[in-house]
């Protein structure tokens, strides 16, 4: 561990320049405290690593997006983001996931500067979000849910104006608007106006006017809403390909998109951020303590089938439908060892096994599961938050005194 | 970053708006109706009307009723409603401040409002001012006809600010163009009751053949109008005495009012209309930069 002593705004998170000239060393890596005034090296790669949310007060050199303690409040009543605190690694592809009202559209318009935060700050790529932030948004190639386009021009039309608007010369914008129509498969509707466009042939419009300014933060809002299986499967291998040069954010509650292309995931719910980290680490939460064993056989043959298996210690079985056993193994037994035994006494009873699985989607399991537990901590979440304030405001008065 | 760069997202969307306002169905509807106005009133009024009556006649649908209402509608918000909201945040989301946008979008709606205008006036002032004609008692200035033109563009610039700006406040269209309309014309007729040119376009459209007739310097003044009046009225009736028969004076419009307003002030008016269209832009650049989108 080296500890490079630097001073920083109290108020601010940092001079990025400041923190750049810092960091010249590559393996420098790590997070800033304005009160520690140090800086922590030799960490593992944020992107790599396992530090999901960002802690209050601390600047992730790393970061393609930090917020902290992000709340927007609409009109004294509607709290859509709640002290969110929410870390996307550089290179990484973020899945932001939430059910619908969670607070993921009103974070990423903050992010663009289209709405400001009631409290706390959002930072992308070490400047502060706001609605004249131009160089934030410069780095940001975003894409709203069902894009509105304007529907008079054709698509060679909306994505030069999108260039402009980028500030692109023409020498560089009109090659790569050309290569872009041909890369989102527009090829051949270059002439159309784009009132007349499908929902997909809009998106796939939408996809390449982020990708006109060339950043290297994408924001995509729902990119698969409204789309047919072949758009759909595009849209995710696009996204795929893009994660490989640029971070990529990719807002959505469905969860087999996220589960197919993201490495990294956010959990939205009330407008807080429940988990966010790896997705590995999203996966390792879910308890596969469950399987499901499909057999064909009679009513009869697989009733004994269960009493058998229920003589097993630490086990229950039960039927679940007319061709499938439901094995529960108690948390502290070896699985493996346990399920060896089952399979014997399938093997035992003759019948064949048709198949075997664990649960539900995993991803689907640790999503639900970390909604069951956002919503079972009930008023513990105020007391934590509230402990955590006071916490602060000791800590603020002790440093002031 | 170079001041080109920086203005070329300034400049595209003044474009896009520019165009998308251009190829709308209510600008080309207006402009087709305004032509038809003033055709309308030129064929009614070529042999009754002096020329500053005639002009006066052509603007009194820019200040009065009905264009108004058009500017307004052109003039409301790029923000206001549901569509334009989706269409604006696809450019703020993009590397444009917000000043640089809304100024971009205002410049836009006050070019094809005030090109509208004039491209039905000027041609149909040029036809007045050098077709073959009876003399007229109150012939039309140089200076007059550009004053004219000049405080009717500030008037409609007004109306497309304040609709700019009360798009801004309200966002829904068209409650935003239902109370501007009803207050535009309340606010006009109170004021117009004072005879205040400065603030009311009622008084400023009766005040307009004054405005017409005024030269580029003092020095260069004609004998007063209403006294010109008076002494073709006299050489009228001397020559019924020899038994000629002078011509038919030409008729005496009632609404314009050259007695009341004949201290019309180009500099007073100017700044009546100046001072609010400024307030109104830079109210709407302080209130959209500072709202959620």
């Amino acid at each position: 561990m080296v500890t490079v002593p630097f001073f920083i705004r109290e108020n601010g998170i940092g001079n990025p320049g400041l923190i750049r000239k810092l960091c010249i060393d590559p393996a420098v890596r790590g997070e800033f405290s304005p009160k520690g005034a140090k800086i922590e090296a030799d960490r593992p790669n944020n992107l790599l690593g396992a530090t999901p949310v960002a802690q209050e007060g601390r600047l992730y050199v790393d970061a393609a997006i930090q917020t902290e303690r992000l709340t927007k409040v609409f009109g004294s009543r509607l709290i859509a983001v709640n002290d969110m605190n929410l870390f996307v690694p550089k290179g990484a592809i973020f899945g932001l996931l939430g059910p619908n009202g969670a607070g993921k559209t009103t974070t990423l318009r903050i992010l663009l500067g289209l709405q400001r935060p009631t409290a706390g700050r959002a930072v992308v790529f070490g400047r502060v979000c706001g609605p004249n932030a131009v160089e934030v948004r410069r780095s940001i190639g975003y894409l709203p849910t069902n894009p509105q386009l304007p529907g008079h021009l054709r698509p060679v039309d909306y994505l030069d104006l999108v260039g402009k608007l980028c500030g692109l010369r023409r020498e560089e914008r009109k090659p790569r608007i050309a290569s872009l129509i041909r890369a989102v498969g527009l090829l051949s509707a270059t002439s159309q106006k784009i009132k007349s466009f499908s929902t997909g042939m809009a998106t796939r419009l939408g996809i390449a006017a982020s990708l006109v300014g060339d950043p290297p933060l994408l924001i995509w809002d729902e990119p698969t809403a409204g789309l047919d299986p072949a758009a759909r499967r595009f849209t995710l291998d696009l996204i795929r390909e893009l994660g490989k040069t640029r971070t990529v954010v990719v807002a959505t509650h469905i969860l087999g998109d996220i589960d197919q292309i993201c490495d990294h995931v956010g959990v939205m719910h009330e407008g807080r951020m429940i988990f966010s980290g790896p997705m590995r680490d999203m996966k390792r939460r879910l308890r596969r303590d469950e399987f499901t064993l499909e057999i064909e056989a009679d009513d009869e043959r697989l009733q004994q089938l269960v009493g058998g298996i229920s003589e097993l210690d630490s086990i229950v079985a039960a039927r679940a439908t007319v061709q499938t056993v439901t094995v529960q193994i108690a948390p502290e037994h070896e699985r493996a060892a346990i399920l060896s035994e089952v399979l014997k006494k399938v093997t035992e009873a003759g019948l064949p096994l048709l198949s075997i699985h664990s649960g539900r989607n995993e991803t689907e399991n640790a999503y639900l599961q970390l909604l069951d537990e956002d919503e079972a901590h009930g008023f513990q979440r105020f007391e934590l938050n509230s402990a955590r304030q006071t916490s602060a405001s000791h800590r603020n008065a002790s440093n002031e005194g | 970053m170079d001041v080109k760069t920086r203005l070329m997202s300034t400049l595209a969307v003044f474009q896009h708006d520019l165009g998308s306002l251009a190829s709308s169905w209510l600008v080309r509807v207006w402009l087709a109706l305004s032509g038809l106005a003033v055709l309308f009133v030129l064929a009614t009024q070529w042999r009754v009307s002096d020329d500053s009556t005639l002009i006066a006649q052509i603007m009194f649908f820019y200040l009065v009723v009905p264009w108004f209402l058009v500017a307004i509608m052109l003039g409301v918000g790029p923000v206001a409603g549901n569509r334009a909201e989706s269409l604006s945040d696809g450019v703020l989301c993009r590397p444009v401040t917000r000043h640089e946008y809304l100024l971009a979008s205002w410049a836009a709606r006050v070019i094809v409002v005030l090109g509208v205008f004039l491209v039905v006036v000027v041609p149909a002032i040029l036809l007045v001012v050098f077709a073959d004609r009876p003399e007229s008692l109150f012939p039309a200035t140089c200076f007059g006809i550009l004053a004219a033109l000049f405080v009717v563009c500030l008037v409609l610039t007004l109306q497309v600010s304040l609709a700019f700006l009360m798009g801004t406040l309200l966002r829904r269209q068209m409650v935003t163009v239902a109370l501007l309309a009803v207050g535009w014309l309340v606010s006009a007729a109170v004021l117009g009751a004072f005879k205040l040119e400065e603030f009311s376009p009622f008084s400023l459209s009766k005040a307009m053949p004054v405005l017409l007739c005024q030269p580029w310097r003092e020095e260069d003044r004609v004998p007063d109008a209403i006294e010109a009046e008076k002494i073709s009225e006299m050489i009228d009736s001397v020559g019924s005495w020899f038994g000629v028969d002078a011509p038919p004076p030409p008729k005496k419009n009632q609404y314009f009012d050259r007695e009341a307003f004949a201290d019309i002030s180009l500099w007073r008016v100017s700044l009546g209309y100046g001072i609010p269209t400024l307030l109104s832009i830079g109210l709407a650049t302080l209130v959209f930069c500072r709202r959620d989108l």
